[in-house]
């Protein structure tokens, strides 16, 4: 291991464990506190398997071992390559997913096992197929507004406010159909905004949208942050994003956190998220090589 | 608040079913053709073997009407959960639902609220025709019995469908519960021909199935007028495995749910 590289990968004597017992004496809960959290996912069976052993399952690591703590009133982006996990670990932050190993807690709170919820998470993931395509934009919002407990004029006014939000107030009664793939988008983005999340998941928000359109959603999503002193987690490629919207960067590679780092400190260090990406991601692959 | 959820949930399918112009309104059409390929049938359905179909009136046609009019909508009891639990992971929606504050068993339960409306406009209506129309004597009918059968009934049937859709959260396709009870109900639950017509083996598997019980009491009500203290048998029968099966359905729904979410499988189809 490079020395440049020990220097930004988490280390676990300064990790979760204290790291909760630092929260707990300091009466603060961590925004978001994983704790050697492991994904393995099952792999379907092929016909000779079920033959040969029928009793065992295959299957693949996405993340491995990560540990992280974001403070009470961070926000987290999540950085790395294709198949790097980061959509996997919005969706164990999220309570999508039920880690293999370890545990993940939101405001001191794990979701494993279902039940109630004791506050309202906002999720925007893979939006090309979560909606409704024969209902309008706004006839979808109503409908997933009433799962988080909106009904009649409540919803009626947030999903106006939230249409006007994300730019879609004059496109709200036409079909999702004839929706482009940014519009919608951002239909998903205002979707996570309706029930005023406390905290908020985002994966790649702004990947199909227009640049200027882009810029002005991240506007609405700092605002929103600002205003109601939400958790928000997001993955993207795109630096400046994650730059302008969070307060620490965690960077994947092949499931593994290779740095996590407050946003601030990796400025002053290397002047941009962009240099310091760059560099993790060459040392990861220097000790794969080495590996 | 279930009351709002209920008809949110039975406003988007509504307006989701209604764009599809055409199929609305076939649906009524072919709802009603079953109904008069019977009709010509029971025509030729008269002399030996009316006697099986004594206690009923004696009469084939008003027989198989009860018969397949609610199996029908039974179906929906037994098919609609899982079916619209694999509508969902295909349309992408159903990640979008559970990760909202509304738990999966009550989405999965409101998600056929639509079809159980729907469907019983559609069952009145077959029966109405087939009065009005064919000349089937619904005169005698106690409407009361009907109904604490049709209720119990679609209680037990959508114990067997909700496990019916635990099956397609974790196997995705090829529910074998669907398979057999939805195949086997329909041979073998008396919908076209009495029960007592098959020979004793046949019997015993049609006395494990609820469709049978849920059909012979419907036909008794019906046609012959049965209250339900003579309809206690059949009640406690339908009752009982309403009791056993809902909650077990359920239980099994959030386990598959929380199998699918340790597994990652929850999206795929």
């Amino acid at each position: 291991m490079t020395p440049q590289l020990e220097t930004i990968l988490p280390r676990t004597e300064t990790g979760p464990v204290s790291a909760t017992r630092k929260a707990a004496e300091q009466g603060t809960t961590a925004a978001i506190l994983a704790e050697g959290v492991t994904m393995r996912y099952r792999a379907p069976k092929r016909y000779r398997e079920y033959l040969v052993s029928p009793f065992s399952s295959r299957r693949y690591t996405a993340l491995s071992d990560v540990a992280l703590e974001l403070p009470e009133s961070g926000s987290l982006a999540v950085l790395g390559p294709n198949g790097s996990g980061k959509t996997t670990l919005l969706r164990l932050i999220g309570g999508l997913l039920y880690p293999t190993a370890g545990t993940i807690r939101v405001r001191g709170h794990s979701f494993v096992g279902g039940g109630r919820r004791p506050f309202c998470v906002g999720i925007v993931l893979n939006e090309e197929r979560s909606f409704y395509w024969r209902l309008t934009g706004r006839q979808n919002l109503e409908f997933f507004g009433c799962l988080d407990n909106l009904f009649g004029k409540e919803v009626q006014r947030r999903c106006s406010r939230v249409l006007e939000h994300v730019g879609l107030a004059r496109a709200a009664d036409e079909r999702v159909s004839d929706y482009s793939s940014g519009m919608r988008q951002r239909l998903a983005i205002a979707r996570g905004l309706l029930a005023d999340p406390e905290v908020l998941i985002l994966d790649e928000p702004t990947k199909s949208v227009d640049p200027v359109g882009a810029v002005e959603l991240r506007r609405v999503i700092r605002h929103w942050l600002a205003a109601r002193r939400a958790t928000l987690a997001l993955a993207t490629h795109n630096m400046a994003e994650a730059q302008e919207l969070a307060t620490h960067v965690c960077v994947l590679g092949k499931g593994k956190v290779l740095a996590y780092k407050p946003t601030a400190h990796v400025c002053e260090e290397y002047g941009d998220l962009a240099s310091f990406y760059a560099d993790v991601s060459r040392n990861g692959q220097d000790r794969d090589a080495c590996a | 608040m279930l009351a709002l959820k209920t008809w949110e949930f039975f406003k988007r399918d509504l307006r989701i079913e209604s764009s599809y112009k055409a199929a609305f309104l076939f649906e009524y059409a072919t709802t009603l053709l079953p109904l008069l390929t019977f009709y010509f049938l029971a025509r030729l359905v008269r002399g030996d073997s009316a006697s099986s179909l004594t206690p009923y009136g004696g009469q084939y046609f008003p027989f198989v009407v009860v018969g397949v009019a609610f199996m029908q909508y039974f179906t929906i009891a037994l098919t609609n959960f899982a079916a619209t639990i694999r509508r969902s992971q295909m349309a992408g929606c159903l990640e979008a639902m559970l990760a909202a504050q509304t738990s999966p068993s009550m989405v999965i339960i409101l998600s056929s609220a639509y079809s159980f409306l729907v469907k019983l406009f559609h069952l009145v209506f077959v029966l109405t025709a087939s009065a009005l129309l064919l000349g089937v004597d619904f005169g005698p009918c106690n409407f009361l019995s009907m109904a604490v059968i049709l209720v119990l009934t679609i209680a037990s049937l959508s114990g067997l469908g909700i496990l019916s859709a635990a099956f397609i959260v974790v196997m995705k396709k090829g529910d074998p519960i669907e398979w057999f009870i939805g195949s086997v109900s329909s041979l073998l639950g008396g919908a076209l021909f009495p029960v007592s017509l098959m020979p004793e083996w046949l019997r015993t598997i049609a006395a494990l199935l609820p469709t049978t019980y849920a059909l012979e009491a419907l036909r008794q009500a019906m046609l012959n007028g049965a209250t339900i203290p003579m309809l206690w048998r059949d009640v406690l029968i339908l009752g009982a495995i309403a009791v056993v099966l809902l909650p077990l359905g359920v239980w099994a729904f959030a386990k598959a749910v929380d199998k699918g979410r340790r597994d990652g499988t929850l999206m795929h189809y």
